[in-house]
């Protein structure tokens, strides 16, 4: 694979992707397929190993083995090439506090690399949208937790990536702030990007994402449809009884040192 | 309220002391036994030998001699005095678990009479170690009446401590909990260096002057007209072994400090609202937008002196590492007048600069590497890793080659040899002491920038060795000794080889 990026590559191929923290296996031979334009969520109990695979797709983790490919670029041997492409957002916001948001979002366009002007616009966009245009000359250190969920959330986007990760992005929110959140990201789907998040909040997954994937102990047990699901699971369980079946059933035990 | 067992006196005393000494990583451990071993050793190697001269020394007790133990007494009573308004700051603003505390059921008195005692602790136990080997060889000599040295330095503590708590105390009143915080820090450690600063600042008066002060002070102190036991010199009588002016000393610093401790926990009790919600001053919204500017490595060191130049705490604290320089300006500031500069001093002083602006570079680097807020942020950006590490050796080194740039014209305006070597050591000895930072970082927190150099002893040792072979480098270069500068700076760049070579690798 090349830095280009394929044109019917998936957005997202993992193959046998594996890591591991000294005796604890977080990722085990891991295969799984994202479509390009697709929002995917990925379910699994805490420490199943939803945030350690992404943080491996991010380029912040080395794997232990494995491929990983985002539109066709290898992203272990073209990092570079691959992070220009993506976005990632973890669960507690990369802000700096003594920056306003918008010498934050001047910050996150230079280190992508966005040209001035058009990094200028998409961040009047970005805030406008978020309802944060009126605190654009605040520092992030007074922000709510939501305010500097959308502000990370506005710095993940202003490069545009064609793969956004998010871990558990609605987490602590408002109603109305996880309300606007979700408008933008199924917006960003809708105009070609492709997004992978990972939530405890099952009716997210549920009402959001074209596809689910399941986790548990590091490798996939279940992905599909919400329908596809069920329909393995059994007729007329919610994604919550798939969910705690497919995890209870398969969950290995903890390895013991 | 109880004063033993959970939820009592005491065990929140416990907790706070706790919190107070603990600073390093649990990793360190090892590390951490073999330093104190170490240091243990040579506390106590120290301790013997000033015990083997003392125990054998009587003292009369003449007014000289008196006010020179108590000039003594002052000097460390300064340190004291800056360490426990340094410490006070902290236990208030910094510890960030007022919160916690004052929703448990301690009454907010209580939690604030603790944490005064707490700094009290703190500042004894501090200057109780230094003196520790001393006093283990003072009693296994058997001099007793020298045992005073104890309690007499304890009661010093005291008085230091309540004197650091009225004056924060006093500023807090005076300029407002958000002023309070960084004008307590500065004060600190101008209080802690005002001895040094003071025996310095004579360095302004030509020599004659000078020698002419220094004989005139001699005169007055053998010619004190106080008698030997007035209440002047009371604090070195007890230091001293006087049993019943180490009972008066004692108890009044045990009073000084009980009422400082009762006005701090008062004042903070009513106030403690004002510091637990201090938030970020607000600016008014302005439709206008400035444009963007662009460039990776610019854009790295834009944010980063964007964000030390806003945090004032962290600014002073760096900024404060510069008062050792002023004694510098006082010797230029007279040189330039008098022309009575000499190589020596021209080596003494380029060592000086080159050793400064490695230490604001090695603060810098921390503050830029380990200390960055959002790791995963840059380290999820379309950049490689070493120009990451470039732009942010960038930033911390161009301040201080700026500031020794400063410093070096000074010294070239009397001798541009000087002042050509002095920068190139200083920009030398900054570079490397920012590339062992980022070679060796070790993740902290902004608000732990005081306690960094635990963080990682390989970096400290590393930065502290090389920073003294390239002051060396720079010295002896300075002073027209420039072939025997190559020694010390080939030393300088092997040490520098090897940190190099055991550089952390990314997970």
């Amino acid at each position: 694979m090349n830095a280009a990026t394929a044109v019917n590559a998936p957005a997202l191929a993992l193959r046998g992707l594996a890591k591991s923290f000294g005796d604890k296996r977080a990722v085990a031979n891991l295969d799984l397929d994202v479509r390009a334009g697709e929002l995917y969520a990925l379910l699994g109990p805490n420490g199943a190993g939803k945030t350690t695979t992404l943080r491996m797709v991010a380029g912040l983790l080395q794997p232990d083995a494995g491929e990983i490919g985002i539109f066709g670029v290898d992203a272990r041997a073209d990092p570079k090439g691959a992070k220009r492409i993506t976005a990632w957002l973890p669960d507690e916001p990369m802000l700096y506090d003594k920056l306003t948001a918008w010498e934050y979002l001047e910050f996150v366009a230079g280190l992508w690399a966005v040209p001035t002007k058009v990094a200028k616009a998409r961040a009047q966009e970005l805030l406008e949208l978020l309802d944060l245009w009126q605190h654009k000359d605040e520092r992030c250190e007074g922000f709510s937790r939501g305010m500097k969920q959308k502000a990370a959330l506005a710095g993940a986007l202003i490069h545009e990536p064609k793969l956004l990760m998010l871990d558990e992005p609605l987490t602590g929110l408002d109603a109305a702030i996880a309300r606007q959140v979700k408008d933008l990201l199924q917006q960003r789907v809708r105009n070609g990007a492709t997004i992978i998040l990972t939530t405890h909040i099952l009716d997210v997954a549920e009402r959001m994402a074209h596809r689910i994937g399941i986790i548990t102990d590091g490798a996939l047990v279940a992905e599909g449809t919400l329908a596809e699901l069920q329909t393995r699971a059994g007729v007329g369980m919610s994604l919550e009884d798939v969910f705690l079946q497919l995890t209870t059933n398969t969950r290995r035990p903890e390895p013991t040192a | 309220m109880t004063i033993r067992g959970l939820g009592g006196f005491l065990f929140l005393l416990g907790h706070e002391i706790r919190l107070a000494f603990r600073t390093r990583h649990d990793s360190q451990r090892g590390a951490r036994l073999w330093l104190l071993a170490f240091l243990g050793l040579v506390i106590l190697g120290v301790g013997w030998a000033a015990a083997s001269v003392l125990s054998k020394f009587e003292p009369a007790l003449t007014p000289p001699v008196l006010l020179a133990i108590s000039a003594g007494i002052a000097f460390v009573a300064t340190l004291m005095l800056g360490h426990a308004l340094i410490s006070a700051t902290d236990a208030v603003y910094t510890r960030g678990d007022l919160d916690l505390l004052l929703s448990s059921p301690f009454s907010p008195w209580t939690v604030m009479t603790v944490r005064a005692l707490g700094v009290a602790v703190q500042v004894a136990t501090t200057y109780m170690v230094m003196i520790s080997g001393l006093l283990v060889s003072l009693a296994i000599m058997g001099a007793w009446k020298w045992l005073a040295l104890g309690p007499a330095l304890i009661g010093l503590a005291l008085f230091a401590t309540g004197g650091g708590l009225f004056v924060a105390m006093a500023l807090f009143a005076t300029i407002g909990p958000r002023a309070t915080r960084v004008a307590a820090q500065v004060l600190g450690a101008f209080v802690g260096a005002s001895i040094f600063l003071a025996f310095q600042s004579q360095q302004l008066l030509p020599r004659e002057e000078r020698d002419d002060a220094a004989n005139e002070l001699l005169d007055r102190v053998l010619q004190v007209r106080a008698p030997a036991d007035s209440p002047f010199f009371l604090p070195a009588r007890a230091f001293l072994g006087d049993a019943d002016a180490l009972l008066v000393w004692t108890v009044s610093a045990l009073i000084v400090f009980a009422a400082a401790a009762f006005w701090f926990s008062r004042r903070f009790t009513s106030d403690a609202a004002a510091i637990l919600s201090l938030g970020p001053k607000k600016r008014a919204f302005d439709v206008r937008t400035r444009p963007f500017r662009g460039g990776v490595m610019a854009s790295l060191v834009r944010k980063e002196w964007r964000l030390i130049a806003r945090d004032p705490v962290l600014l002073s604290q760096v900024l404060l590492q510069l008062i050792y320089m002023i004694p510098l300006v006082f010797v230029l500031y007279r040189s330039s007048g008098d022309g009575e500069m000499n190589a020596g001093m021209f080596g003494l002083m380029g060592g000086v600069v080159a050793a400064i602006s490695a230490s604001l570079a090695a603060s810098l680097a921390w503050i830029t590497v380990s200390a960055e807020d959002a790791p995963d942020l840059v380290a999820a950006a379309p950049i490689d890793r070493r120009s990451l590490e470039l732009g942010k050796l960038a930033a911390a080194v161009a301040p201080a080659a700026l500031l020794a740039g400063v410093a070096a014209a000074g010294i070239a305006r009397v001798d541009p040899m000087a002042g050509l070597w002095t920068i190139l050591g200083a920009v030398a000895a900054s570079i490397s002491a920012g590339l062992v930072g980022v070679w060796h970082q070790e993740p902290g927190a902004r608000k732990d920038f005081r306690r960094r150099p635990k963080a990682s002893w390989t970096a400290q040792l590393g930065q502290s060795f090389v920073t003294i072979a390239w002051a060396g480098a720079t010295g002896l270069a300075a002073s027209g000794l420039a072939g025997l500068a190559i020694i010390p700076g080939v030393i300088a760049l092997g040490l520098l080889l090897a940190l190099g070579e055991s550089r952390r690798k990314p997970v």
